[in-house]
């Protein structure tokens, strides 16, 4: 019996002692959202609400709508590409875990033109788990816009 | 002194019955040079086999095949164990130590599907009001801002604009 709690107590201190190492190295979840700011309509997505009245007063967009959501993972330093519409796309590298809960991402958005890949901005933030940043400005057919959302954990 | 040989035969005799003890030394080295002087007797000497002891003269005869059958049927019989197997009353204090290995495994399972589940679980919609811009590169011809949405402008928005005409 003393064996066996002995035998207890020691993986638990070893485990207790792994978990830092393993939490820096675990895989980072990540959610993208496509947004697309348009004249063309008013319809406004209810997750968007929050923010697509303050870009009315800035821009000339009347209507957000959510045109897709990409959600997958990637571990520190290892990139996760998500598609876009209208030949964007974005990649998203885990840089690092911080203190208080954030972490430090890139982010590089591309747009496809033909057999090349232009790269339309490249950013590193350090943004705190769980909220979305907001990366947009691109230019879509008919005068849109496109907005990304991105948050990760 | 010449040596008769009825009286070698008789030394002879009593040799072949009763033993070398049964000579006086005189007996014996008459015989020996009776031997000595005649190889038939000395083949004769050289075949005796010796007089067995009176203890041994008393054994009784060596048993037979039924009786030897007999005798290894009660050794087989007698050398099987009498012994039962030790029956252990099973306690709780049998289990102990299994019932406890697995609990620690069971509650390690459910800590990590806890943690599993709470990784995968609903994730509510919510907006960064701080992004730290460690590097920012735009390609030419576009420029990069920082906008503010929300109700109370606290939400950033990397914005770039064409600038290109």
């Amino acid at each position: 019996m003393r064996t066996t709690l002995v035998t207890l107590g020691l993986a638990a201190v070893v485990l207790a002692s792994a978990a830092p190492a393993l939490a820096q190295d675990r895989p980072v979840q990540i959610e993208v959202w496509s947004i697309q700011a348009t004249t063309k309509h008013d319809k406004i997505a209810p997750e968007l609400k929050e923010i697509a009245e303050s870009l009315k007063r800035q821009f000339k967009y009347t209507g957000f709508t959510l045109a897709d959501r990409d959600r997958g993972g990637a571990k520190p330093n290892e990139t996760y590409k998500a598609g876009l519409p209208h030949n964007y796309s974005v990649s998203i590298t885990p840089k690092s875990r911080e203190d208080g809960g954030r972490i430090k991402m890139q982010v590089v958005v591309t747009k496809k033109d033909g057999d090349k890949e232009k790269t339309e901005l490249n950013t590193t933030v350090t943004v705190r788990e769980g909220p979305f940043s907001l990366y947009g400005g691109w230019s879509l057919p008919g005068g849109d816009a496109l907005i990304i959302a991105i948050r990760v954990r | 002194m010449s040596q008769s040989p009825y009286n070698i035969s008789k030394l002879f005799d009593r040799l072949a019955e009763q033993g070398l003890d049964a000579l006086s030394p005189d007996d014996v080295a008459r015989l020996e040079a009776a031997a000595n002087a005649n190889p038939a007797l000395e083949a004769r000497l050289a075949r005796l086999t010796p007089v067995p002891e009176p203890i041994w003269q008393t054994l009784p005869p060596m048993p037979d095949d039924e009786q030897w059958d007999a005798m290894w049927a009660r050794v087989h019989k007698r050398s099987t164990p009498q012994a039962q197997p030790v029956r252990r009353r099973l306690t709780l204090r049998t289990y102990l130590r299994p019932i406890v290995a697995a609990a620690a495994c069971v509650l390690l399972a459910l800590v990590w599907n806890t943690y599993e589940r709470s990784e995968t679980s609903a994730w509510p919609v919510e907006w960064a009001h701080q992004v730290e811009i460690n590097n920012l590169e735009v390609p030419e011809g576009e420029t990069a801002f920082v906008l503010t949405a929300g109700e109370a402008n606290e939400i950033p928005v990397i914005w770039v604009l064409n600038t290109q005409g």
